[in-house]
């Protein structure tokens, strides 16, 4: 058995039934009950056909080493979050995000929706998935039982606005056939606000267009709908619908980091002198905003669980990254899609004027997005771009990947944990320079590669 | 003439490559983002800069109201 290639550093995923299996399922629901040390868990899981089979294998090894599973049925992400918060036990979300049908997968977390990835436990849940895996646990099953908390969820999601401030907004919303489609009608239920959902059914195969919203060509739908029905706003879900990407009325996309800004400009509203969180790929216009906000910016590696564990540890009450990860201390630091689409459309409402009215004061810069280039060694690669740049006397900043920051420009690249890829985001003072600079930037990966 | 659902599948806005508003009883294809408007003469859509127009306040109104344009490209799953 190699879990090798399933073990990532924020969650496991892989294909099925080939990486993932109903006797590695067991195996490591049995890993995860050992390594909670709790007396229950819950467990939940996205439309994806084979999530049924894997969720009661991984059930079923946990009740075998003696940890009764409370099944909360079809969820979105950021719901299973929520009742790992709100009952205060570990929970397991079956889901592979934005990945194609034949993938499946399992975010972990511990009571409270605390992180697990490769540096909070998963590595020792991957050990212990090895010895589960030859050693299948053979004790009496414990209880398992069926739960519904949606209604606590919707209450919860609500309480992060005001409701009574929300404006009749003609919405639409891209569930892309993912757990959206499930928690959207019941969030909009009753706010006064006209919500069309496109792709609502809930089906793993994803026959409209890939749940990821990050790709410009999966937005293309929602733009023309918007366009066509005059809306004042998109929404876009990923699978999970942990992530949300925003469309304004003209169709133009809003990318993370000014969606980051424009939340943590309000949350220090809300709360004067907060610190808030965005990962080292975030805009300028992040660290400017919550700077004119008089809060306090910080800045983290790319993932949840570094984001999640720093908000801890800073008391944050706000984090955003890139990607549509935007956290809430208040939702247990967790990451919510459907929170920060309500909080958008209560910023919109009372913003009086249009969405691209609104987000203008934070387009402030041109940016790449990721520019993704497949290379042998990413890391080497990522190496060599420092050594030139140290050569050159100029200051290499290592947090995650490299950056590399100029008066008018700033560069990071970093490789990806999971494939031979370098991820390349610039951003500049504008087209023409961002041009120029990628230009730039792409000469400096060929220099390195031929030293 | 209008230009048929075909045609407009295969459409994007040249300059910023994404979706345009054909408003077919003024016979432009529009760009709400940057508010220019691109001809269409007869059966056929003129996406050449040097043929743009930038709209009015009112003709931006009026052909961002819901119903009166069809987006252009084309549904992802067709």
């Amino acid at each position: 058995m190699n879990t090798g290639a399933i073990f990532k550093a924020y969650d496991i995923r892989g294909t099925y039934p080939d990486q993932l299996d109903e006797r590695l399922l067991r195996a490591i629901g049995s890993a995860f009950a050992t390594f909670v040390q709790s007396e229950r868990i819950v467990v939940a899981r996205d439309m994806r056909p084979s999530g049924v089979t894997l969720t009661a294998a991984f059930a079923e090894g946990a009740r075998a080493v003696g940890v009764e599973v409370t099944d909360l049925g079809l969820a979105s992400t950021d719901f299973l979050y929520f009742a790992a918060g709100y009952e205060d036990v570990p929970g397991a979300m079956f889901t592979a995000s934005h990945n194609p049908a034949q993938y499946n997968g399992i975010k972990l977390c511990l009571a409270g929706a605390k992180p697990v990835g490769s540096d909070t436990g998963l590595v020792e849940i991957e050990a212990l998935t090895h010895h589960f895996y030859e050693q299948p646990a053979t004790g009496p099953l414990a209880a398992m039982g069926e739960k519904s908390l949606l209604p606590e969820w919707v209450r919860h999601v609500h309480s992060f606005v005001d409701t009574g401030n929300l404006r009749p907004l003609k919405v639409v919303a891209d569930t892309a056939n993912g757990m959206g489609g499930l928690i959207a009608p019941l969030v909009f239920d009753g706010l006064g606000c006209d919500v069309e959902i496109l792709y609502p059914e809930l089906d793993g195969t994803f026959p409209n267009h890939p749940a990821d919203p990050i790709q410009p060509e999966n937005l293309r739908d929602l733009q023309r709908r918007v366009l066509e029905t005059g809306a004042d706003i998109g929404l876009a879900f990923d699978g999970d619908a942990d992530r949300v990407f925003l469309i304004d009325e003209k169709a133009q996309p809003i990318s993370g980091s000014v969606t980051t800004a424009m939340v943590a400009a309000a949350m220090l509203r809300r709360h004067p002198g907060a610190t808030i969180l965005h990962n080292l790929i975030c805009s300028r216009v992040v660290t400017e905003v919550i700077a004119e906000g008089g809060g306090t910016a910080v800045r983290t590696r790319v993932g949840h669980s570094y984001i999640k564990q720093v908000m801890a540890e800073t008391g944050a009450i706000f984090g955003g990254e890139h990607s549509g990860h935007y956290y809430y201390r208040d939702n247990y630091r967790a990451d919510s899609g459907i929170i920060t689409a309500l909080v958008i459309l209560e910023l919109l409402s009372l913003s009086g004027g249009t969405m691209s009215e609104f987000a203008a004061p934070f387009e402030r810069y041109a940016s790449s997005g990721e520019i993704n280039t497949e290379v042998a060694s990413p890391a080497a690669s990522v190496d060599g771009v420092a050594e030139l740049l140290r050569a050159r006397g100029e200051t290499v900043d290592r947090l995650d990947g490299l950056t590399a920051q100029y008066d008018t420009w700033w560069f990071n690249l970093r490789p990806s944990n999971t494939e031979p890829l370098l991820r390349l985001n610039v951003e500049a003072s504008s087209k023409e320079e961002l041009a120029q600079r990628i230009e730039e930037v792409r000469e400096l990966i060929a220099t390195a590669k031929g030293k | 003439m209008s230009l048929d659902s075909f045609v407009l599948s295969l459409i994007e806005d040249p300059a910023d490559h994404q979706v345009l508003l054909y408003v077919e009883s003024d016979s432009v294809l529009y760009n709400p983002r940057t508010r220019v408007a691109y001809p269409v003469k007869g059966s056929i859509p003129v996406l050449l800069e040097s043929e743009t127009r930038p709209a009015t306040e009112d003709e931006h109104q009026r052909w961002t109201q819901p119903g009166i344009g069809r987006a252009t490209g084309s549904p992802s799953a067709s």
